[in-house]
């Protein structure tokens, strides 16, 4: 048997699909101990280029493999697995601090050649820290809100 | 009344689908999810259940319609969080199902931006 989709049909299904957007983005609320942690492990990760010998060795996996248990955590908490940015907005801000935490890597390798003391590498780490922790949460909420949005609207 | 243009953050390798319509997909159920799953990697079966207010089993019919399309996986994980032995589920878009919901999109698109109907 044979039908039709006319036009009112086709707009109230896609209008549909962005009310559910808009339902699912109500579901992605970021956990209150996500952003600490993760600053905490972005800033073992500069620290730990700046540490001597052994220390630096050992610190530098352990940060890296807290990453993936911290996303795991995260994921079997909200029931939401997302990695992506959902438009610019979100984009925009997971670059910044994306470049953020380069320049303070390259900040520490910096104090590193140059045989300052590794107490300078402090000052990267913390800012990376507070960027993870600001810029994070910002990421957020602007995550939410393209989520909300038509996808039409997100540009 | 706001219309969805399909872009999905995820979409894989077809940025400018062919419209054609999905046969399987089309059915409103079926075409909720996987217009839920374009916005994300992967999401539990009970945010789904939530989102879309449907029973278990209407949802559990129709992901078992969708995987067997291959369209979306699922994905049984335990949780010791729980106490009752129940296993988190989680579901996917495969690749074939972001193509075939962006491709079915584009034709929902051209119906309601042509004012053209489509015969299914």
């Amino acid at each position: 048997m044979e039908s039709n989709i006319d036009p009112d049909e086709a707009r109230s299904t896609l209008a549909f699909l962005d009310d559910d957007g808009a339902r699912l983005a109500e579901r992605v609320v970021t956990p209150w101990w996500y952003h600490p942690i993760l600053a905490a492990i972005v800033a073992a990760i500069i620290i730990s280029q700046a540490l001597p010998g052994a220390w630096g060795i050992t610190l530098l996996p352990l940060a890296i493999i807290a990453i993936p248990l911290l996303m795991l955590a995260y994921k079997k908490h909200s029931g939401v697995a997302t990695t992506q940015p959902a438009g610019p907005r979100s984009k925009r801000l997971m670059l910044m601090l994306m470049a953020v935490v380069v320049l303070a890597l390259v900040s520490t390798l910096v104090v590193k050649l140059t045989d300052s003391s590794p107490w300078w590498a402090l000052i990267p780490a913390a800012i990376a820290a507070v960027a993870t922790v600001l810029l994070g949460r910002r990421y957020d909420a602007v995550l939410r809100q393209e989520l909300a949005l038509p996808v039409s609207a997100r540009r | 009344m706001s219309t969805s243009d399909g872009a999905p953050p995820h979409t894989p390798a077809h940025p400018d689908p062919a419209a054609e319509f999905h046969e399987v997909i089309h059915a409103p159920v079926r075409l909720r999810i996987c217009g839920l799953l374009r916005q994300v990697d992967a999401l539990e079966f009970s945010v789904i259940r939530d989102a879309l207010e449907l029973k278990d089993a209407n949802l559990s019919k129709n992901l078992k319609v969708l995987s067997d399309a291959d369209l979306v996986t699922v994905t049984k994980e335990s949780s010791p969080d729980r106490g009752d032995a129940r296993r988190l589920t989680w579901v996917a878009l495969t690749a074939d199902g972001h193509s075939a919901l962006q491709s079915h999109l584009a034709a929902l698109r051209a119906i309601a931006e042509g004012g053209t109907a489509l015969s299914r």
